[in-house]
């Protein structure tokens, strides 16, 4: 019972501080916000798709004279809820300035009528075709937005359309990026959830996958940088927070991978049946990030001969470690088993069985060798494990009370 | 007995996930989206022995299934239901032989068992997860799940079968409770696959005993977690979990952990993670690191990292000498235009053997170390992307050095995917130096979706390295999903 006080201990201290900052006030949650343009890569080619705007426009030119206004041309947008309307000026609101001649399309922009010829703005006009101007293209944005919520707000369209002010045709430049977004939508400040803007699959996830490739967070959003290493380093943002992965991915996402359904050869590339072997040895931890040892990694070396389970036909191939004089007598180098065994016991298991180990580890009493396995300072802690569980002891020691009583 | 514990283990997430189901159902539903997938995948390979004999052919078929299901609502308020279950079958077939002998182990013929430990079951048919999820109960305080499901946190992968409850204390903090059965190999639809190393449990029902000693029983074994999210700001995060795991024979694991990210600034973030095995009185992970993210763009990282293997409780392994391992890790990672990315990276490791005092009996082995590094560019087109990766450690323990390139296109207007890889790579084993090889190896693959709502994708490898001579292994993969 005190055991089990004892463990929950920090669980409650947690629960304190959590209280603690929470009645402190602190600030509400949230991702790492922007503060630098700097960090900001421009708007999405995911979320705004590429244009095709063959025209010649000058914004600046335009807003520089006196009253026009960009609602003045753009007189769709104030009311403008779904990111697929058509915002694009049409020819009636330019010919409220431009004296445009539809009758007399043929004619090109003149000392008498400098406004009103069509190749004034329809970039690659040509005379002898005169009906046919080069279609804009606009598609809309992978976004849900409205205009009119934002213009309800009072919000003026340079606040997001920075800088369309100076210059001439406006392209995806001069849409906004999301570092421009979260300066209002923070927390504390407009709704701040992914799905208000970003489109989402059935299941509420964000939609990441689009015509033009993966959808990945901004690289402002520290932690969660998807660069070229990020599969090799996810790790540290999976064990920190999962609900933030859970945003994009799902279980299944995880499991396709971390099951091993098929080999993924970003992590396992060509020839990596038998390459694998040196990893392990460096680094076994990392293996068993996906693969446990005592199943996935057993069962395949049962079936290849290597493990000293496996059936007798299939072990008959030569021996897997190094020659006895070496790898089992003294004196104890780098290349013993006892070092290797210190150094990466997980590998041991990928073949071995307690009872290998058994065998020349346990007491004489029980039949083994009588050659302690334990590092020198196991007397110290050896009676909290031997509390946890007395089955490990049992495998080796023959005479468990004088196990207590030394553990004690 | 053990039948009915059986039983009543194997229907305890569906059960559980049912009556949460009813409990918490909302009074009006607006709709329930449902999401099917499907992923058949067959492959063919053979592998040899480290010795060059002992070839098996094997052939295995993998199916996935999964269904997926969500509430929505006008109300913004209601909560969401989530519905989420995934079901594995994989069959193996094929044979192990021995030139020698002309003798082959059909691993399909059961009257051959007494040559196969039992864990190669047949068919292997099993439940990743099933669970049933509410959440923004009591106005977005309370989430609720029940079922077969996973926890991810700095304690690892963990698969268990019960029920979890989560308090959303504001947007400052969350609490998490939860508790069920492990779920661990031997039971129906179950698999070890997230078990502590240590121990082969499997159902020996019907096998002879005395030619599977590596196998020891299944064994039931009960959880409790519970877990705390702190948002303290919009500059900290953390969490701190703790988890108990005990059996009929003692407790298998019980863990605290603590993970902690900590926003110094816009452009500079540190974290830690320290985990802490109860019975061992031990650190086994002890983590420190910052990030950068400099205003020209990219980001470096710096991280130590020390890790001691630790093994389910209840197995020899527990108590036995184990030395950690250091690691320090340096990465750089730059951006070279809008569609091309560099990343560098550099570590060196240390396996600290002389972490426990020595004895004449046990001299000093000192601190082996081995470093190395590695150089990864990418870019991405809309149309096709490409890879490079190389990578180069040596040391105490020997060397591996490998580059792989891939390119993938799409062609015929989107209708075809082409998949193409090729890799070299250098292995020297300092513990066996004449296992030392050079390899080359191809894959060539395509990929053709089916309107939106099917794939198939087909897949070549080819290996040829000094060791085993030349291996082959094809890959045939079917993927089936419902679209919105």
């Amino acid at each position: 019972m005190n055991h089990m006080r004892n463990a929950l201990l920090p669980f409650w201290i947690a629960c304190t501080l959590a209280v603690i900052a929470r009645s402190l006030g602190a600030q509400p949650r949230g991702p790492a916000l922007p503060t630098a343009a700097a960090m900001d890569d421009g708007p999405s080619h995911l979320i705004f798709p590429s244009q095709r705007l063959p025209l010649r426009f000058s914004h600046a030119r335009h807003l520089a004279l006196p009253g026009v206004t960009c609602v003045g041309c753009h007189s769709a947008a104030s009311a403008s809820a779904r990111v697929e309307d058509n915002l694009l000026p049409t020819e009636s609101s330019c010919a409220s300035c431009h004296a445009i001649d539809r009758a007399h399309p043929s004619a090109a922009s003149t000392a008498a009528n400098p406004l009103g010829g069509c190749d004034l703005c329809h970039d690659g006009w040509r005379a002898e075709a005169p009906m046919r101007v080069a279609r804009a293209e606009v598609p809309a944005a992978n976004l849900r937005f409205s205009h009119a919520r934002h213009a309800a707000q009072g919000i003026v369209c340079e606040r997001c359309h920075e800088g369309v002010r100076g210059v001439g045709l406006a392209t995806r430049l001069e849409l906004p990026t999301m570092a421009r977004c979260v300066t209002c939508h923070r927390p504390g400040g407009a709704p701040d959830r992914c799905t208000l803007c970003h489109l989402t699959e059935l299941d509420g996830r964000l939609r990441t996958h689009f015509a033009d490739g993966w959808m990945n967070p901004p690289r402002w959003m520290t932690g969660l940088h998807h660069d070229a290493d990020f599969w090799f380093t996810h790790r540290s943002s999976a064990a920190q927070d999962g609900t933030r992965c859970a945003v994009c991915h799902t279980e299944g996402e995880c499991a396709a991978c971390h099951d091993g359904r098929v080999r993924d050869r970003r992590t396992h590339p060509n020839d990596y049946l038998t390459m694998h072997v040196i990893d392990a040895r460096m680094n076994s931890d990392r293996c068993g990030s996906c693969h446990r040892a005592s199943t996935f990694c057993v069962a395949c070396h049962q079936r290849a001969g290597v493990a000293a389970s496996s059936s007798t036909l299939s072990r008959a191939f030569g021996r897997f470690h190094p020659p006895a004089a070496i790898w089992t007598n003294a004196p104890v180098t780098l290349r013993h088993h006892g070092a290797e065994a210190r150094r990466a016991m997980r590998t041991c298991t990928s073949c071995h069985s307690e009872q290998d180990c058994v065998t020349c580890h346990a007491t004489l009493g029980r039949g083994g060798g009588g050659f302690s396995p334990h590092p020198p300072s196991f007397l110290s802690r050896c009676g909290a494990l031997l509390r946890a569980s007395e089955r490990p002891c049992a495998l080796c020691h023959d005479d468990l009370d004088t196990v207590r009583l030394r553990c004690r | 007995m053990a039948a009915v514990s059986l039983t009543s283990r194997s229907l305890s997430p569906v059960a559980s996930a049912l009556a949460l189901g009813i409990l918490v159902s909302p009074a009006r539903s607006d709709a329930f989206d449902a999401e099917v997938r499907a992923e058949s995948t067959a492959s063919s390979w053979q592998v040899r022995g480290p010795a060059g004999a002992a070839v098996l052919s094997l052939r295995r078929f993998t199916q996935t299934l999964s269904l997926g299901g969500t509430s929505h609502s006008d109300d913004p308020h209601a909560p969401v239901i989530r519905l989420r279950a995934r079901l594995r079958i994989d069959s193996d077939f094929g044979s192990a032989c021995d030139p020698g002998t002309d003798r082959c182990l059909d691993e399909l013929n059961r009257s051959q068992a007494a040559e196969f430990a039992p864990l190669f079951a047949r068919r292997a048919v099993d439940l990743p997860f099933a669970f049933l999820e509410v959440s923004g109960l009591v106005r977005g305080r309370f989430d609720l799940r029940a079922g077969r499901q996973l926890v991810i946190d700095s304690l690892g992968f963990f698969l268990f079968d019960g029920g979890l409850a989560r308090l959303n204390l504001g947007t400052v903090a969350s609490v998490e409770a939860y508790g069920g059965w492990e779920t661990r190999a031997g039971f129906l639809l179950s698999n070890g696959r997230y078990e502590r190393d240590g121990l082969l449990r499997a159902d020996r029902t019907g096998w002879d005993r005395s030619l599977a000693t590596a196998v020891v029983d299944r064994a039931s074994a009960s959880v409790v977690g519970a877990a705390v999210d702190l948002h303290a700001s919009t500059r900290l995060d953390a969490r701190l979990t703790w988890r108990r795991i005990w059996t009929d024979e003692g407790i298998a694991e019980e863990a605290v952990a603590l993970r902690t990210d900590l926003q110094l600034s816009s452009a500079v973030r540190t974290f830690a993670e320290a985990v802490y095995m109860v019975p061992m009185a031990t650190v086994t992970t002890a983590a420190l690191g910052v990030e950068g993210l400099p205003t020209r763009g990219g980001r470096w990282s710096l991280e130590v990292l020390r890790v001691r293997p630790v093994f389910d409780l209840t197995s020899i392994w527990a108590s036995f000498w184990i030395d950690p391992t250091d690691e320090a890790r340096a990465s750089l990672s730059l951006p070279l235009g809008r569609t091309i990315d560099l990343s560098l990276g550099t570590w060196a490791r240390r396996y600290v053997l002389d972490s426990e005092v020595t004895t004449n009996t046990t001299p000093s082995l000192g601190a082996p170390l081995n470093a190395g590094g590695s150089a990864a560019v990418r870019v991405r087109r809309p149309r096709w992307d490409a890879s490079l990766r190389t990578a180069l450690e040596g040391g105490a323990l020997g060397m591996r050095g490998n580059a792989d390139v891939t390119v993938r296109a799409w062609v015929l207007r989107r209708a075809l995917r082409i998949d193409a890889l090729v890799s070299l790579a250098h292995v020297r084993d300092s513990l066996r130096a004449e296992r030392s090889l050079d390899g080359f190896g191809i894959v060539l693959g395509a990929t053709v979706p089916i309107g939106r709502i099917a794939q198939v994708s087909v897949s070549l490898e080819d290996d040829i390295n000094s060791v085993v001579g030349h291996r082959v292994r094809a890959i045939g993969v079917l993927e089936l999903r419902t679209v919105p």
